[in-house]
């Protein structure tokens, strides 16, 4: 599972205000994909849509629990995109202090 | 947990001593990039760069460990000395991690010098498909006139 987190289908999932909103909603505790649906006054069809989506990139799981869909919060794969965007972090942070260090060379010398 | 650390776009600004013309040129000349890309000890090399909407660009970056990592991607906007919007694209060990992301830098001018603000967004962004296609018509235009 953990090598199977697909920082694409993660970043898509996220890439839609009601599927953050779930997320936030999950992050607090679990709950049903009826819960849910009362909460944002979309039909329950749409709803699972959504669920269906963060499901497929690992971000939550369903729990069937007799005539039930229980909805928990997987963080991993959430963790896995935390984790690319620091890589990013560090990087840029690193090149824009080196253009610095250039740029204060350069007009150095042309002065 | 809010939806800003869900879905972060990575910014980061800095005010540099120069004119946005040189800050620019920075980014869109090989030879200067060269000596800023990469962190510490990173050596950026064989840069290539196509600075046109639709053109390509590719850097190696010579890790520490001896180790070579590629980066790459397709300019999506040039605005000399404006701004500056490419996909991005590391080449990663493990292919499920390659994973194409927006590199958008702005050059303001603050008074003869410039701030330069750089924004990673993690994810393509809706239009992103259009104006890809936007780029390779404007090189399927532009191969047509050469044939």
């Amino acid at each position: 599972m953990v090598n199977n987190m697909n920082l694409d289908a993660v970043f898509s999932a996220l890439a839609d205000p009601t599927r953050r909103r779930i997320i936030e909603k999950l992050a607090r505790r679990p709950l049903t994909v009826g819960d849910i649906a009362e909460e944002f006054s979309i039909s329950q069809p749409g709803i699972s849509k959504h669920v269906r989506v963060l499901e497929d990139a690992g971000l939550l799981k369903r729990q069937i629990d007799g005539r039930f869909h229980r909805c928990t919060l997987t963080p991993r794969s959430i963790d896995a995109a935390s984790a690319w965007i620091e890589k990013q972090r560090t990087f840029w942070t690193a090149t824009l202090d080196r253009l610095d260090v250039y740029l204060k060379s350069s007009s150095k010398r042309k002065k | 947990m809010t939806s800003t650390t869900l879905v972060p776009a990575l910014i980061l600004s800095r005010t540099y001593d120069v004119a946005p013309e040189h800050v620019f040129a920075a980014w869109t000349d090989p030879q200067i990039a060269a000596k800023f890309f990469g962190p510490g000890n990173v050596k950026a090399t064989n840069i290539q760069m196509d600075v046109r909407v639709g053109g390509r660009y590719s850097i190696d970056m010579l890790m520490e460990d001896g180790s070579t990592m590629k980066v790459g991607g397709v300019y999506r906007e040039v605005q000399r000395p404006k701004r500056l919007s490419m996909t991005w694209r590391w080449d990663e060990d493990d292919p499920a991690d390659e994973y194409d992301t927006l590199l958008t830098l702005e050059f303001f001018d603050r008074g003869g010098k410039t701030e330069l603000v750089l924004t990673h967004d993690q994810f393509l962004k809706l239009d992103s498909r259009d104006n890809h296609a936007r780029g390779w018509n404007a090189i399927l235009d532009q191969l047509t006139g050469a044939l």
